[in-house]
């Protein structure tokens, strides 16, 4: 499955990049306009960075922070 | 304004290479230096006849040469290890730096895909106590900067 497929668990907030951003583990680069499942310590970071901006989207997200359910 | 505070040393810099661009090796225990070189903009100048200073146009970047230094060693997954079978078979390679520690917020930046330009031979003479030094020098289209999550 790739990451793109992967679904969030419950609870997850997905955010929508503004910048490229790279994920910890080896995970494809995520790109401008796509989203990711973040941690609520990462998610403030970036948010304050400008990097990211909160999304609507629940699913079909790229990776995140060991965030994901199996 | 007053003087910043953010300047940064090299101390806590990280180097990674890959060989598709998705999954990184640490080489940061055998790499102490990354160089670039290459990229500039071409820029024109044309002078009419009335005028005294040139009208500038702007073309196309460069391609970007990455170097990575390090020291030589015969250890497996260390630099020169990761790099002599891409330079010899001519396969693609990627490299991935930051200034920081990897952490939240930290600028990351990675290069397209390359080739390996220049031997990376250990070299030396016997008349030297230091370390024997690699450098490993890929040929890239870009770098681009991302944000570390």
């Amino acid at each position: 499955m790739s990451p793109k497929q992967r679904k969030m668990v419950a609870g997850q907030k997905v955010y929508k990049a503004l910048q490229p951003i790279t994920l910890p583990d080896n995970e494809p680069m995520v790109q401008p306009g796509e989203t990711l499942a973040l941690s609520d310590e990462q998610a403030t970071i970036l948010l304050a960075m400008g990097a990211v901006e909160v999304s609507t989207e629940v699913e079909e997200v790229s990776s995140g922070s060991n965030n994901w359910s199996s | 304004m007053a003087q910043t505070t953010g300047a940064l040393s090299w101390i806590d810099a990280v180097m990674e290479v890959s060989t598709d661009g998705i999954s990184y090796y640490d080489v940061s225990g055998s790499s102490n230096a990354v160089k670039v070189d290459g990229g500039e903009r071409a820029i024109s100048e044309f002078f009419t006849a009335n005028g005294d200073t040139p009208i500038l146009t702007r073309g196309k970047r460069s391609k970007l040469e990455v170097t990575f230094a390090g020291v030589y060693t015969e250890v497996t997954g260390e630099l020169f290890d990761r790099m002599i079978g891409v330079y010899e078979a001519a396969t693609t390679m990627y490299f991935r730096w930051s200034v920081k520690t990897h952490g939240t917020g930290v600028f990351i930046f990675s290069t397209s895909a390359g080739y390996l330009t220049k031997p990376v031979y250990p070299q030396g003479a016997s008349d030297s106590a230091d370390a024997v030094q690699i450098e490993a020098t890929i040929s890239v289209a870009s770098i681009a900067k991302s944000i570390h999550a």
